[in-house]
């Protein structure tokens, strides 16, 4: 058993950490010549909006609950492994992805790059985005309510 | 094409227009059709859209093909020179490849704006299948797009216009003064071409050189460089990638050649080279750098054929 609240604030840093961690790597590898400027222009509007809806709502969580208490409700264990290997596989692709392009270690040329980018967003992007909805949002809302009805 | 779309617009409209018509009576107000009224205006906007995409389908021009192109495309006896074949990017394959009926008597005929060329192995390098910085060039000379069975014909169905880029760069014609090896036959340019593709070895490693085409009896080679860095667009770190092709040519006893460069270039951190499909061209971003090269080259090889001979 783990704690809810444990696990949301771990699992946001790591989702913030990973988008703006995916920013940098793209423009240091363009300064580095793995990316041409175009190149380094598409892959970030690729990018960017994938952990951007991720981080809006963690981001508007933790500024709106800055003086709350973390929720100290334990989660299954499943839950938990779930919460955190989804993401780290998504953002561990991600973050190989843009190496191996930027090293010419895979891909026959930028579009299919862009095309596997756009393939692992579908399949993660759903999964990834219950987690963070349900931690995020819905457990907001929880909180809201469960606020309401102590006081 | 778009003149047909337009045209059954137009004739929409029309159509339109005179439905309404019809479903008004003279005072302006609107009453409903009567059954042979309402056919009537039917027939009348499916005639119309005909009729205007008829009209318009024939207003498309229509080059007609000169006497040489002919000649190229139907006659068994082709008299020879240099034709210039040229690729234009377009919609479908039929619109995609034009003939350049220009007959070129020598190589100075070639069009400067002739971006790049190689021999399309038609009758024994008669044919350069060439690529034009636009389509400037090919208005008005009598040119017609190719079709498929056109291409049969010459023999450049397996010519992909992939194969050639849209944009390079031709050098001017550069003489050379290459005195007779002993043993050589002036009217056969073997060591001449291998003079040369030693010069490609010697210059850039022989494991980054491999020839694409050889062409001893009309002088023609061309090479391809590859696992470039730095070369052609010093300071930017990319992957370069070079296509030379140098064609000999003869004005009684002087030599010349005229050699014309397609550069391309990738990104890529590491030390390994990226795939061929990943690189693209430099034409026309980087259209100066790579003349400024193709001169460099055409020098340096300049020099090097005329010290060879001696």
């Amino acid at each position: 058993m783990m704690v809810e609240g444990r696990i949301r604030k771990g699992l946001g840093l790591f989702i913030i950490a990973s988008h703006f961690g995916a920013i940098i790597l793209v423009i240091g590898l363009f300064f580095a010549h793995g990316f041409l400027f175009e190149e380094m222009t598409t892959t970030l509007a690729l990018v960017v909006p994938m952990f951007a809806s991720y981080t809006t709502a963690i981001v508007r969580y933790i500024i709106k609950h800055r003086h709350s208490p973390e929720s100290q409700r334990t989660v299954s264990m499943e839950f938990a492994f779930l919460a955190f290997s989804l993401p780290s596989i998504f953002v561990l692709c991600v973050f190989a992805m843009i190496v191996a392009k930027a090293l010419n270690l895979a891909f026959q040329n930028f579009d299919q790059f862009k095309t596997l980018l756009a393939v692992l967003e579908s399949l993660f992007g759903l999964y990834v985005g219950y987690f963070i909805t349900e931690l995020f949002e819905q457990g907001a809302k929880r909180r809201a309510s469960s606020a309401k009805t102590g006081s | 094409m778009v003149a047909s779309v337009s045209g059954m617009i137009c004739g929409n409209h029309l159509g339109k227009s005179l439905r309404k018509l019809l479903s008004r009576n003279s005072s302006g107000e609107s009453r409903a059709m009567s059954g042979s009224n309402r056919r009537t205006a039917n027939w009348m906007f499916w005639f119309l859209i005909f009729v205007s995409a008829a009209v318009t389908a024939q207003q498309v021009p229509q080059a007609n093909i000169s006497q040489d192109a002919a000649k190229l495309l139907y006659g068994p006896d082709v008299i020879g020179g240099y034709y210039l074949v040229t690729i234009i990017p377009g919609i479908n394959d039929d619109a995609r490849m034009r003939i350049h009926f220009d007959s070129c008597r020598n190589l100075e005929d070639v069009s400067p704006f002739a971006s790049f060329a190689y021999p399309a192995g038609v009758a024994g390098f008669r044919y350069m299948l060439c690529t034009t910085r636009s389509e400037e060039l090919i208005i008005g000379r009598g040119v017609r797009p190719l079709t498929k069975a056109d291409l049969a014909k010459l023999g450049l169905q397996d010519a992909p216009p992939e194969r050639s880029s849209p944009y390079c760069v031709w050098t001017p014609p550069a003489r050379f003064v290459r005195a007779t090896v002993p043993g050589e036959d002036p009217a056969n340019d073997t060591l001449l071409v291998a003079t040369t593709i030693n010069f490609f070895y010697g210059r850039y490693g022989k494991d980054n050189v491999s020839v694409e085409s050889k062409d001893v009896e009309h002088g023609h080679i061309a090479v391809t460089i590859s696992n470039l860095r730095d070369t052609i667009l010093e300071r930017l770190g990319l992957w370069e990638w070079l296509q030379v092709n140098v064609v000999f040519g003869r004005r009684g006893e002087e030599r010349f050649f005229q050699m014309n460069a397609e550069g391309r270039y990738a990104s890529g951190a590491g030390s390994k080279p990226p795939p061929s499909t990943a690189f693209a061209g430099m034409e026309p971003q980087y259209h100066e750098q790579l003349e400024a090269y193709a001169l460099r080259l055409r020098t340096q090889l300049q020099d090097y054929l005329s010290i060879s001979g001696k």
